[in-house]
């Protein structure tokens, strides 16, 4: 039984390593590997193992009730946000789930999280709480047997997720639908509560249909924008030894034991090579039998391999987000903001005109102009037979570090304009005139804003620099040196440009 | 590797924030709400809505807000000696609560903050009341008012939006042995700009 699992009730049971090597290809979404994934699989760069060097980690991770003890308090808060928007004060400066989710969480999420601590998020999050539950019929234990996933007993349908929407699409699809909206969601509680209470019914309903975290790895827009950007992150869950893994027989990071579940991201931990899928959730941590998982730490921008159109249309939708939003919520233009706040403005015709450029922008109009710099590249480079399809995923890399740090630098001036709204609102969360704390009548008092600027600019010559060093770095590995700068050229154009687009918004 | 004890204590806890949030919630509510520095007295809320520029007794929160207009409050009353206190919140911007014929305000109305009018009696009732104006706690204003019986027009006197003129009421001072009825209105204009949509 040790090395045998079941992976559907109603399916024959096959041996671990064959599980593996299925889910591994499940866990890669159906991408062929990059032509230099193998050099992305072996670290170049130095990396520390955070177990061993920060004392009672290792010990705090293996622990079961690890991540129930960080989850808790989150659902605390977030059942708290979710009263507050459907009870509380309509306004949206006023109502903590307004001012804490977006000014302190998105803030907190894209500044230091992603950056520094990759999906651990999606550690602590709260929206597939219920839906784990249910699906495990235990919160903290592990239950082994069938029917379930691997060797797991789980509950629920346990359906396979269709493969052919096995990949981020949806994700993409939804947070560009969510940030059409984004006027109405950072101003209105009551929109608020619609998409975040939303996802956790959405994400309960298919934890009853879909087998383990189908929810978070195709459906959460939340997690797809964090998948992405988790590739730049300092921190990576990896297996210490690749022979250990390869020698390995009974698979129970991917297949569960008593010890933990098998990976509810459904990646296979032993041969994970990216941040993209994996949810920081620590189950392989308890069930590697042989002790050969860790999280290290590492450079920032170490995993640098777009393997899908799917994850490419992601990063040009992020960028044009934030060039959006830092156009609609921060630019002086009364008009444009007018248009993206229907519910205020009542200028439903005009709404649409913003929805139309904004989805044509992100979907047509930014992929085009990128199709076109790899294109002309192409043949300046003079290399007919190289393949567009893997010089435009290559080279769409480019627009993560620039679009992370475009997101860090358009949520500063959140925090520095509007953190003050958090001080009171601490105080008074429900926006009722209460005042626990003393600070509910705190004014409204932008810190500093004379400075953000300064710091603006900074962000995004920084992301300009990673995003010119890993498309020169993908140029180099696929063509000699002149060849390989006149690839890039017009790409690195291209981004200069558009970095240069945001410093015009943020500095004029 | 599965503790029932340990799953049942795990659930309680899920129970308890559950069911432990809300309630704080209501407690905390009732401490802040009875807050109020007026012993014995008849307190009322109003809340300011600049959509459709109105006044309402009713709650005003964030699922109501946009989904109803709320049902308007367009008359007050207060009697001889009664002590009366009237909070005030606001579901959205800055308001301003006046009676400008009694001399009563400006109470500044803000979103998150609670204003308190009392209306003290005098040591005799029939001399009118001291109007106290509370904001952030403290009383900011102190202003007599003469029990002088008439129906009069209060205002919104902070400009709050389209309709902003037409978040008007009346204030009526019931004489000894008086009741509404002796007040038939005509005080307080028709609306144009904003109608009344309460779905009634």
């Amino acid at each position: 039984m040790a090395n045998t699992v079941s992976s559907q009730p109603d399916q024959p049971e096959v041996s671990g390593a064959e599980q593996a090597n299925k889910s591994s290809s499940v866990a890669e979404k159906g991408r062929p590997p990059s032509p230099s994934s193998d050099t992305a699989t072996a670290p170049a760069t130095w990396r520390v193992d955070l177990l061993k060097v920060i004392p009672g980690l290792k010990w705090l991770v293996k622990r079961r009730w690890f991540q129930f003890a960080v989850v808790l308090p989150n659902v605390l808060f977030f059942h708290l946000f979710l009263i507050a928007g459907i009870f509380g004060s309509p306004v949206g400066n006023r109502n903590i789930i307004v001012v804490f989710v977006w000014i302190f969480w998105w803030f907190f999420l894209i500044s230091i999280l992603v950056p520094f601590f990759s999906r651990s998020w999606c550690t602590v999050c709260p929206f597939p709480f219920f839906g784990e539950w249910f699906q495990r019929r235990a919160l903290i234990g592990v239950r082994v047997g069938k029917p379930g996933v691997g060797r797991n007993r789980m509950w629920g349908l346990n359906k396979r997720w269709p493969k052919a929407l096995s990949n981020i699409w949806l994700q993409n699809f939804g947070f560009l639908a969510m940030c059409t909206f984004s006027v109405a969601l950072v101003t209105r509680p009551i929109a608020s509560v619609i998409a975040l209470g939303g996802l956790v019914l959405l994400g309960t309903v298919l934890h009853f249909i879909y087998r383990q975290r189908a929810f978070c790895d195709y459906v959460c827009p939340v997690s797809g924008f964090l998948s992405l950007y988790s590739m730049t992150s300092m921190i990576e869950v990896r297996s210490k030894d690749a022979d250990v893994c390869t020698k390995c027989k009974d698979k129970s990071c991917l297949a569960g034991n008593e010890q933990g579940y098998g990976c509810p991201w459904m990646m296979y931990p032993s041969k994970m090579d990216r941040n993209n899928y994996c949810g920081f959730c620590m189950e392989c941590m308890k069930t590697c039998s042989h002790d050969n998982m860790t999280v290290r730490a590492r450079p920032f921008c170490s995993d640098t391999r777009i393997r899908g159109y799917d994850e490419a249309w992601k990063a040009f939708i992020m960028i044009t987000l934030a060039l959006a939003y830092s156009t609609t919520l921060l630019g002086p233009w009364g008009t444009i903001k007018d248009w993206a706040n229907p519910s205020e403005s009542g200028l439903w015709g005009h709404f649409a005109i913003y929805a139309c450029s904004l989805w044509l922008l992100a979907l047509v109009v930014l992929p085009g102009l990128f199709y076109c710099a790899v294109r002309i590249g192409k043949w300046l480079c003079g290399k007919p037979e190289a393949k567009m399809r893997e010089l435009f995923l290559g080279f769409s890399y480019v627009f993560v570090p620039l679009g992370l740090l475009a997101w860090i630098a358009f949520s500063v001036p959140l925090m520095f304009v509007n953190g003050s709204y958090i001080i009171s609102v601490i105080s008074d969360p429900m926006g009722w005139g209460w005042d626990l704390f003393g600070t509910a009548h705190f004014p409204w008092t932008p810190f500093y804003p004379e400075v953000v600027a300064y710091i603006q600019v900074p962000l995004l010559l920084f992301g300009l620099y990673y995003a010119l060093r890993t498309g020169y770095a993908f140029a180099k590995e696929n063509f000699e040196v002149p060849a390989a700068v006149r690839v890039f050229a017009p790409v690195a154009v291209l981004v200069t440009a558009i970095t240069c687009g945001f410093m015009r918004l943020y500095v004029g | 590797m599965l503790s029932k004890k340990t799953e049942l204590v795990a659930a309680a806890l899920v129970l308890v924030v559950l069911a432990g949030v809300p309630v704080w919630v209501m407690m905390t509510e009732s401490i802040f709400a009875s807050a109020t520095g007026v012993e014995n007295a008849r307190v009322m809320t109003l809340t300011a809505v600049a959509k459709g520029g109105i006044w309402t007794e009713e709650e005003v929160v964030g699922h109501s807000y946009w989904r109803r207009q709320p049902k308007p409050t367009e008359r007050l009353a207060i009697e001889l000696g009664e002590t009366f206190v009237i909070r005030f919140k606001s579901a959205d911007v800055t308001h301003s609560f006046a009676i400008p014929d009694l001399n009563v305000g400006p109470v500044p109305v803000e979103p998150g903050h609670v204003s308190e009018v009392w209306f003290v009696p005098v040591e005799k009732a029939e001399d009118g009341w001291n109007v106290h104006v509370v904001t952030e706690g403290h009383v900011s204003d102190v202003r007599f008012m003469p029990a002088q019986p008439g129906e009069y027009l209060t205002q919104c006197s902070a400009w709050c939006g389209h309709c902003h003129e037409e978040m008007r009421g009346t204030f009526v001072v019931l004489g000894a042995g008086q009741t509404l009825e002796d007040y038939p209105g005509g005080v307080l204009p028709p609306r144009k700009k904003c109608p009344l949509h309460t779905g009634e």
